[in-house]
Parts: structure tokens; sequence; C-alpha cells
């Protein structure tokens, strides 16, 4: 069935662009500019979806946005909003939450079971036994819900972005068009945000004939449009608003963190349903989604239809139908009296049959409860009670609601507005905002359209004065006069019908009414115990009825009812959105293009990437970490270091802020030599290491862990600003590379780049000299952290790759090969040598790590000293000591964190295991008690699936105890 | 420091070979897009992201003397914290703070040799601090669109000629607002070590 009406002034669709689509497997058509929801029901497809809990047909509601049960899906995305999406080509969609497709959904069975799933029912009957609960959340969550998240599907990336702007107005009706324009004029930039397609608001749809209003709303939208401080964003939502004017706005594409110096909120207002029997049903729906069916997208709602008003929106919404071919079997009003309304003076020349005082008990459904096909109503009493026995049936297949209406204050809201009820129009409104937020229109409760105009040039020209732009006279503030645009109380009970508050969460009336009689009389409560207003909608059509049924049972008004916290989002965001482009910084050295041409495998180590070792075809990865390990020790490797952190720490105090920041000392440091470095925080933890070079007598070069020398470097600029020493501090970890050449043969390479005398008697062990390598100048260091001769070179990054290509070309008679963390954490295992972060944990401190002799104990003072005097009349704890398997075992191996586990007690865990190495078994370091650690104690270790293995204590270094190879 | 061998850019192999004057006369170094030669003008005049790493060198200066070292080196000085002041061929003086200082210029430019010279003898309340940072230029009249894609701060409102000490695409980095008028126009220094990340972050969303 076509239900496309001839063209409309002002449609929003493209008739010269149609659109094959699919839905539920049939073939249908639309134009470009429909929603999903209007194609479909275009096309007779009222029926669009099944409702959360019970799966109940659904269809189109309000077309504003806040249907949350037509909502489909396709091969890639899910949770699609029918009322929000705009069509496009080649869409194959279904619907969301069913089992057996749209009409043949086996889960439909459930409504008929409905009573013995009250509010809360499951809270009640699976609470015992326990066990059994995840079993019964399970089938809950697969009985009920939304779409399906596609977990195959390709991760999108989304332009989030910043904004900025002077002025931020939401809503583009009237009232925000009238304050954009006014704000505007006063050469203020203005930024004019709208959800929907095309600008003019209400004016877009709710027309009644009037074609001044037509013609006066394409006015304002031509003059916002032309304006040079005006900027508008169609199809945004303002989707949270923050402190300090910080605004989410969001669109198809993108998230834009919007930063606004002020804001008018002219969002207007939300139809808000009636509570009847069957008020859910397709085929019901506001009165302002039939207006939006006829004008935005030129869709006849129904053939026939019942019209429920309280309202003169009401009667204006009539008259569209009837110029749109939609009969109107009857006007229901729920008023006695229709007041001085030229819509229902309209309604009635047209000879229309109007039933004052009167309600809709209850829609009938048609097969399925796929449609209805009449409305049964009843006359009310005085009492404001509905006169069962009077009733009549009208036929219809359709009814439009317009009995109120309820701010879209969620900006407002969420700047810290404040709210109070106005019974002039039986609505709420704002009462109190922030400085520079300003309220305009319908939101504010102000309804006649010369009135809003005025109520926005009047927030605009408040605005623009704030920001110290136009006059101080300012047009009067409009008084909010009546009729009331809303019903104080459309809600109805009825015996046997389930009578909707919220659709979302498939809320009825007596669920609220069982959930108060529980004790569940706060908002607040009955919000969290029912879920009221907590589907996708986030209450924007169920809200208001509740707060009034609440208000109602506790014999209290509205203001002492109060609302719930409206807390962004506004409307769902998908996290694709929110998640932008995903910015996840790596840091390369300089060399790293070297390393990938060399097969590097790399690793994640803090921040950077560094080489874990380099692949060798044919050879497993242990294999391939030996060898050069084994290389190391033979000739010479070149390892890239540039991912420590590299520090300068200069000034007339630098010694004694060094001396403040490790535990050993520097007074006495000769220059041109370098030396071991620890650092402890106050409760005497190891967090870092390196070594300290001395470049002159107030100039110091420091290293420090790659993972840890940024929170190392602000550490240390944290003590010199408490401490207030005249030291200047400069991280130049990026700035300078590094390579660590090691391996006997290693100034054999390095004296063919260098003039420096690099002999042992020149260039001794933990000497430092400066001089140029491949002719670019560097710092030299004699290290030994693999235990062999080696050399640190550091050079300025821009130099570095041209050094470490020329030392490998150097190298290459030598047999030099490079060499990464793996192979460089096995060669320091092997002489003992610990990895802070690695073989220490946050509560490790020196003299467990066999580290007391780089505490210097009678300096005056370091950071954790006192801790450490503390800790070092104690007896140790635990101790790290070495662990190694017999020489040709072949069992598991230990690995990092495995339990150490004697007579059923924990003495002790791994922290670092070669299972090769160069020496020919394999070993480790592991933490014992101290009982446990003499060398030769046999220990029992736990390794993975229980099995046990024994390994032995031993002493290190393992490897060269004399260290004559380093030096 | 000043060696005979070139600088090597971060993203030295990302780079296409394709080279033009930029805006001004310094070697720009483009990447794709324009595989197949330099853009043309109205291409420039619309987006592009240059790289000038391997064409430019910095050197700072830190420390109580820092200024008086500089001026005594004949180098003028910006008032302003943040402000900068051209310097040598199509180079500038930033100032990063009271007493900090930071100075790039054209890698052929000799500029430096003499403040070298005197910043080697390392006297007192002078530090020279090493900046080997990646230099890329974001240019065209669509650059705030980018810009507002990876930064929090409103560029466009930057007074020319201004440095930014900021975070674009959660890496730290500088950036300054050229003062040309014929192109808008940003400079952006970030660590060399994530120069290849934020080179590619940008170009994605250049696209």
């Amino acid at each position: 069935m076509n239900q496309r009406l001839p063209p409309q002034p002002g449609e929003w669709i493209d008739r010269s662009q149609p659109i094959s689509f699919r839905f539920e497997g049939g073939d249908y058509q639309g134009y470009c500019g429909d929603l999903i929801s209007s194609a479909l029901w275009a096309n007779g497809v009222h029926m669009q979806g099944r409702s959360f809990k019970y799966h109940r047909p659904r269809g189109i509601y309000s077309l504003a946005g806040h249907d949350a049960n037509a909502v489909f899906e396709d091969e890639t995305k899910t949770n699609i909003r029918g009322d929000l999406v705009g069509l496009r080509s080649g869409m194959d969609l279904r619907a969301v939450n069913t089992k057996g497709g749209l009409h043949h959904d086996r889960l439909s069975i459930v409504d008929r079971f409905s009573k013995l799933m009250p509010v809360g029912f499951y809270y009640k009957a699976f609470h015992t036994p326990r066990w059994l609960f995840p079993h019964y959340e399970k089938q809950i969550r697969q009985i009920a819900g939304l779409g399906a998240i596609r977990a195959g599907q390709t991760a999108q990336l989304t332009p989030k972005d910043y904004g900025f702007c002077q002025v931020l107005v939401v809503g583009a009706g009237p009232s925000g068009l009238s304050a954009a324009l006014a704000v505007a004029d006063q050469g203020v930039d203005v930024l004019l945000v709208d959800e929907h397609a095309h600008l003019g608001g209400s004016l877009t749809w709710q027309s009644g004939g009037d074609e001044k209003s037509q013609e006066l709303c394409q006015e304002l939208v031509n003059l916002a449009q032309a304006h040079q401080h005006i900027t508008v964003r169609t199809k945004t939502q303002v989707a949270g608003c923050y402190a300090d004017l910080w605004v989410a706005l969001v669109d198809d594409v993108r998230l834009t963190k919007l930063r606004a110096q002020a804001m008018v909120v002219a969002s207007g207002v939300i139809e808000q349903p009636a509570v009847f029997g069957n008020n859910d049903l397709p085929g019901v729906m506001l009165a302002s989604a039939a207006q939006r069916l006829i004008h935005l997208y030129a869709v006849k709602p129904w053939q026939q239809c019942v019209a429920l008003v309280a309202n003169s929106d009401g009667y204006r919404a009539v008259l569209d139908l009837h110029r749109a071919g939609s009969s109107v079997a009857a006007v229901v009003d729920l008023r006695d009296d229709a007041g001085d309304c030229r819509f229902a003076a309209q309604v009635h020349q047209l000879g229309m049959r109007v039933l004052m005082g009167s309600m809709i008990y209850e829609a009938v459904p048609g097969a399925g409860k796929r449609s209805i096909r009449g409305a049964v109503v009843c006359p009310l009493g005085a009492d404001g009670r509905l006169r069962e026995n009077q009733s009549q049936v009208i036929d219809c297949d359709g009814i439009a609601m317009s009995v109120g209406w309820a701010p879209a204050g969620a900006p407002l809201y969420q700047v810290g507005g404040k709210f109070s009820y106005d019974t002039t129009v039986e609505q709420l409104v704002p009462r109190e905002m922030p400085d520079n937020v300003f309220a305009a229109g319908r939101v504010r409760g102000v309804f006649g359209l010369d009135e809003r105009l005025t109520d926005g040039r009047r927030a605009g020209l408040e605005v623009a004065r704030k920001l110290g732009h136009g006059s101080n006279e300012l047009p009067e503030k409009i008084s909010v006069t009546g009729p009331a645009p809303s019903h104080p109380y459309p809600v109805f009970r009825h015996a046997k019908k389930k009578n909707f508050i919220d659709l979302d969460e498939d809320l009825h009336f007596i669920d609220l009414v069982n959930a108060h009689q529980e004790g569940f009389d706060n908002i607040e409560l009955i919000k969290r115990y029912s879920t009221v207003g907590m589907g996708p909608s986030q209450g924007k059509i169920a809200n208001m009825n509740s707060v009034r049924v609440l208000a109602r049972l506790n014999d209290k008004s509205i203001d002492q009812t109060g609302t719930t916290t409206s807390r962004p989002f506004y409307q769902p965001v998908s996290l694709e959105h929110l998640a932008g482009r995903r910015f996840h910084p790596l840091r390369r050295t300089p060399m790293h293009r070297w390393h990938l041409e060399a097969h590097a495998e790399f690793v994640h180590v803090g921040s950077w990437l560094r080489p874990e070792y380099y692949a060798v075809a044919g050879q497993d990865r242990e294999t391939s970490i030996l060898q050069e390990a084994s290389h190391v020790r033979e000739y010479a490797g070149l390892m890239d270091v540039s991912t420590l952190g590299k520090i300068e720490v200069a000034g007339p105090d630098a010694v004694s802020f060094l001396e403040r920041i490790y535990t050993g000392r520097f007074a006495k440091q000769n220059t041109g030599k370098l030396r071991y470095v620890l650092a402890c925080d106050e409760m005497g933890v190891v967090i870092d290491d390196g070594i300290a070079v001395r470049l002159s007598d107030n100039h110091f070069y420091v290293t420090a862990t790659t993972s840890g020398a940024a929170d190392f470097y602000r550490e240390m600029q944290r003590w010199a600003l408490i401490w207030d020493m005249d030291v200047q501090l400069v991280d130049v970890t990026g700035h300078i590379a590094a390579m660590n050449l090691a391996g006997p043969q290693s100034r054999e390479v390095l004296q063919k780049l260098t003039s420096v005398d690099v002999s042992p008697e020149g260039f001794p062990f933990l000497g430092v000299r400066r001089g140029e390598v491949a002719g670019i100048p560097a710092s030299l260091m004699r290290v030994g952290f693999v235990g062999e001769l080696g050399y640190e070179i550091h050079v300025p990054a821009g130099h570095a790759a041209h050094v470490w290509t020329e030392i490998m070309r150097a190298g290459a008679s030598s047999k030099i090969r490079p060499f990464g963390v793996e192979a460089q954490r096995l060669l320091r295992l092997e002489k003992g040598h610990l990895i802070v972060g690695q073989d220490t944990d946050a509560l490790t401190n020196p003299y467990e790590a066999n580290m007391a002799w780089a505490v210097a104990r009678k300096k005056q003072f370091f950071v954790g000293q006192r801790t450490l005097q503390v800790l070092n009349e104690r007896p140790l704890t635990r101790k790290l000591v070495g662990v190694k398997m017999a020489p040709g075992y072949r069992g598991p191996f230990p690995e990092e964190c495995h339990l150490i586990i004697e007579q059923g007690e924990m003495i002790g865990r791994v922290t670092s295991f070669a299972p090769r190495s160069t020496l020919g078994y394999g070993l480790g370091l592991v933490f014992v008690h101290p009982d446990w650690s003499e060398a030769g104690t046999k220990v029992c270790i736990c390794v993975d699936r229980g099995a046990k293995i024994e390994a032995e204590i031993t002493s290190t270094p393992f490897y060269d105890p004399d260290d004559l190879r380093q030096k | 420091m000043s060696p005979a061998i070139p600088r090597t850019s971060p993203i030295e192999h990302l780079l296409n070979g394709v080279t033009r004057v930029g805006p001004r006369q310094t070697e720009v170094r483009l990447a794709s897009p324009w595989t197949d030669g330099p853009p043309d003008n109205a291409a420039l005049q619309n987006l592009f992201l240059g790289d000038l790493s391997s064409s430019t060198t910095k050197v700072g200066v830190k420390g109580p003397r820092a200024a008086s070292f500089l001026e005594s080196q004949g180098v003028q000085l910006p008032a302003e914290v943040y402000a900068t002041v051209a310097y040598g061929v199509e180079g500038l003086v930033a100032k990063l703070a009271e007493q900090e200082f930071i100075l790039e210029t054209t890698a052929k430019d000799r500029v430096f040799d003499p403040l070298e010279n005197g910043l080697s003898e390392a006297p007192a309340g002078l530090l020279r601090v090493e900046h080997q940072e990646a230099t890329f230029l974001l240019c065209g009249r669509r650059a705030n669109e980018v810009m507002s894609q990876v930064c929090a701060i409103d560029m466009s409102q930057v007074h020319p000629g201004t440095l930014v000490l900021t975070r674009a695409a959660v890496t730290s980095c500088a950036i300054l607002r050229e003062p040309w008028p014929e192109v808008l126009a940003y400079r952006i220094w970030v660590d060399a070590s994530l120069a290849e990340y934020l080179w590619e972050t940008l170009s994605t969303i250049i696209g």
C-alpha cells in the first residue's frame, strides 16, 4: 500500500532521487531525504519493530528521534534508529530483538505471560540458588534487549574534532533563529545547531494551513544562512553539555568537542503521549509524528483516525490530517472547553465530530496486534474518571495524540539549570540558569509564534550584551499565559490492557503503581527499580508522565516530586564517535627503519617500539636470541639503546640535587667518569636506575629506564621545585640516540671510527669521553651491563642512523651483529644484573635486591633514606638470588611469576628466567625467603599446569664473577 | 655542533622524494599524494603537509645567562614568553621560558657556528640544550580543519608569530602560527621519536 502523498510545500524528500532498499526480506522504494521509518510507513509497513521486553509490535511513535522500538540492523551495524537515520540506497535492514524475524517473532509469546513478569520480577524470582543466576541472566538477556554487537566488523575511524564559538544557539526553530540573528547582528559569531536536516523547527511541520508561518520560516532561514556571523550545522545533536560550556556535538560522522563562550537554548519541546489501553500498538502515534509524516516526508499517516487532544496544537494537527486526506472520525478532547482556539473553530466549521470531556479508553487491536482497528472512547465524569459504561467504539486505523509537551531541556539541566513546574502552562520551565546560558521559546513555556520570535530576539540581545556587544536596552521578557498547552494528567488506568508509560522499557501504568506500593516512592528510586526512563530514548516521552503518576500516588506536587537527573548523552552516541581516530602514539628510534630492514621483530616497551630480536630465516625465536647473545660474548654486537631516558642536570645545585635524588654519592665523582645510580621513593622502594655522567663540576648527564623515564623526569622536576634548588633539568631522551657496542671485538670496531683513544689505558672502565664517531660529535661511555667490554655511544638523534650504519660497516670484519632486547636481557641475567620493574616490584627495597652497596647510608639526606634506615634494622623477608637448572635438564622451565613452594608455603617467586643461556643451562633470578637463599639450596618451583620442578639457588653473577671481561 | 654530514629526517623513509621551495625559501619535502611531482600552487594554497626536518637545525640555550649570552652574540630576542622573532635565513628565535630560548634556522645557514663555539666552553649559568625535534609545516587555507582534529587549542585565534606548547594527537608539540600573510601555515615541532606517528596521523587526516 503506497501512502505517499503528492508533493507537499517544503517537503524534505527529493523525489528526483528514488532509493531502493530492503526490510525483513522485502523490497521497497523511498526517496533521498526519507528517514528509514518514514519510507517504511510510506510503503505501508506500520509494524517496524518489537518491543524490548514483551516483543509487542511497534511502529512510528514520535518520529523525532525518540522511537526506541523502530530499531534496525544490517550486516555491519546494529541499533540503527529508524526515526533518526536517513534512508540510503541499498540498505538491507531487519528489526533487532526478534527470533525468527519481525513477523514471526517466536519471542512474542512473552507478551502472554506478562502477568508473571511484573517490574523487578527477576530480583525476586532468581535470587536463589545464587549459582543459577548467571544462567537466568543469560536467558533474560537473550529474550530482552536491543541489537547484537557485530564483533567481526572492522573498526571505523571517525574524525572527532574540537570546535570553538562565541555563541552556541541550540535549536533552529523560530526562537533559535530569532536569537541567532539578534546575536549575529551585533557582530558576534554564532554557531547555530539543529538536530534535523533542515532549519525551521516546528514551523516546518506544524502548519495547520498557516501559509504565513511557512513564509516567515523561509525568511528566517534565508537570513540565517546568509548571515556572515552565523555558521549553521544541521543533523547535529547537542549530545552533552559540561562545565564551562564544553559541549559535545554529534553528527553522522563525528563528535565535536565544542567550547562556547555563551549558549542560547531554544531546543523546544517534546510531545508527550497519553496513557490508555494498547497505547503502544502500530497506528497509535503522537500528533507531531503524523504532522512530520505529512509535511516533511509527504506520507499519509492513516486512512481514518481518531485524534485525542488537550490543546490547540491538537486541533492544528487535525487540520493537517484533514488536508492530507486522512479522515478524522472523531476529535476526542480531554477538556470540557477548547477555549478561544482558532484551530478548534476551523475544525468545528469543517463539521468534524468533536467529543469534549472524553478520553480514549483503549485502542482496539487488529490481527496480531500489528495494527489498530478502532478506538474505545469514554466520557469523563466530573471526578475525572472514565465512564466506561458509556463507551463507544469508533472505527479507525490510527490514533493521533496531542495532549501536552515536555521541555527538551537537557542542555539546560546538564549545565546546572534549575526547573520548576508552571501550572499556567502545565510544564516544567527553567527557573535558574548559569551565567552565559539563556533559554528561549517553548523550552521556556512560550508557545505563541510571535511571542517565540520576541523571546528569541530578547535572548539573543541578552547574550550579546553579556559578551559586551549591543545596547543595554532589551525587549520586555515574555510572560507565559494560558490556556495550558499540556494536560496536567493524561494518564488513565485500564483494568486489563497494557497502558504504557515507557515504551523503551515496556513499563505500563501498573508497574509504577506496584513499584510505589513496594516503597519506591522517590523519583530516583522508582527510576532505578522500574527502569523507567533508562531506555535508548532516556525517558523523553516517558519521564514526564512517570513524574505525574508518582506525584499523584504520593499526593504531592510536581515540584515536590522532582525529576530525575539529566545526564549526557541526549541520544545514544556510538562508540566509534567517542573513540574518534584512536590516537596511540608510538615512539620509534632513529634506527627503526634499519631494524625493519634487518628483519627485527619488535616489542612494545613503554611507549617505544624496540627490536626484540632479529629474525633469521628458518630459525626459531629462542635460537635467534641465543645466537645474538653468543655473538656478543664471542665477537661484537650493537644494540639500539636510544629508548633509555636521558636527562641533563646542570646548575650550582646539581650535585646536591643528585645526592638527594639518588642513593649514591656524587660530590667526589670525577669529571669524565660515570657511575651506577639507584633511585628510591619515600617508602624506600626502588623506582629507577641508570648511570650518571659528570660532564663538568655542575653539569651531569643521567640515564633512566626506558619505561620509567617519563615518570622519573617528572619526579625530578617535582623535587627540584619542592626543594627550591638552583638546577636546570632537561629531558633529552628523544633528542639523543644511543647505541651499545659490546663484545671483545668492540674496541677494535670503535677505534676505526674515532680519534678518541679507546685503549684500556686511555679509556678505562666507567670512563667517559667526548669525540667524533663517524664524523658525528658523540659521548662515549665505558659500560658493562651485558658483562663484556662495551661502549655506549650517544649522538644527536638526527645523525644516529648514520653512526649506526657506519659502526655496522666498520664491524663487518669483526663479525658484528645487531642484538635485541631479549639477547640483552639474557646477557645481563648471566651477569646477575637486575632490571628495575622486571626483577623489582612496587615493594622492593635495595636491601632485598642485593643493592645495599649502592646506598650511601651516611649521606645527609636522600629520598627514601629514613625508610631504608628503618628497614636496615629489620631482618629481610625476601632476597633476590640466582637460580639455575641442572645442565641437560629437559623438563618444563620456569617463567616469570612462577611460585616457589616449600612444605605447602609460598617462599618466593621467579622474576626473570632464561631457559637457554650461553652457559649451557637455564638460569634466572628469584625472590626467596632468606632461609632458602643460601647457594646450593634446592627449591621447588611450580610451573604451568601444576608441575613442580627442582632448581638450585646460586650466587650471582653466573658469568665472569670477577668482572674481568667488561674491564 | 655542525657536522658536515646532513641530518636525517626521522620520517625520511616516508618522503617520496618530491621537494620544492615552500612558501618561503626553505626546502620543503612533501609526501603523498604528490607522488608524480610537485603540486601546483593551487594545491599548496589548499592544504599540504611538508617536512623541514632535514633542512633545518635547532639549538637551545637555557639558564640565567641565556639571554645575555644570546644578546652578546647579536641575537635579537623576543620580549614575551612564547613570542618569536626572525633569525638568520628564514629562522626564528622563540622564548620558551624566562631563561630558555630555542633557535631554528636552515641547515645551510652558518649562523649557529659562533653560538656553538661560545656554548662549547660551557660557561656557568648557560646550558646548551640539544634540540632534535622534527619540523613539519602544515600549510593552506584548510589547515585549521586538520588542527581541529588533533589539537584542543583554537589555533585560528592564535596570534601569528606566537608559539603554542600543546598536544597534537596526544603528543607534546610546539606549534607556531607562521606570520606569513600569503598563506595560513603552522610550523610543528615534535619529538623526533614521535615524528613518524604524528606525520602518519596528520597524513591520514589530510587524506
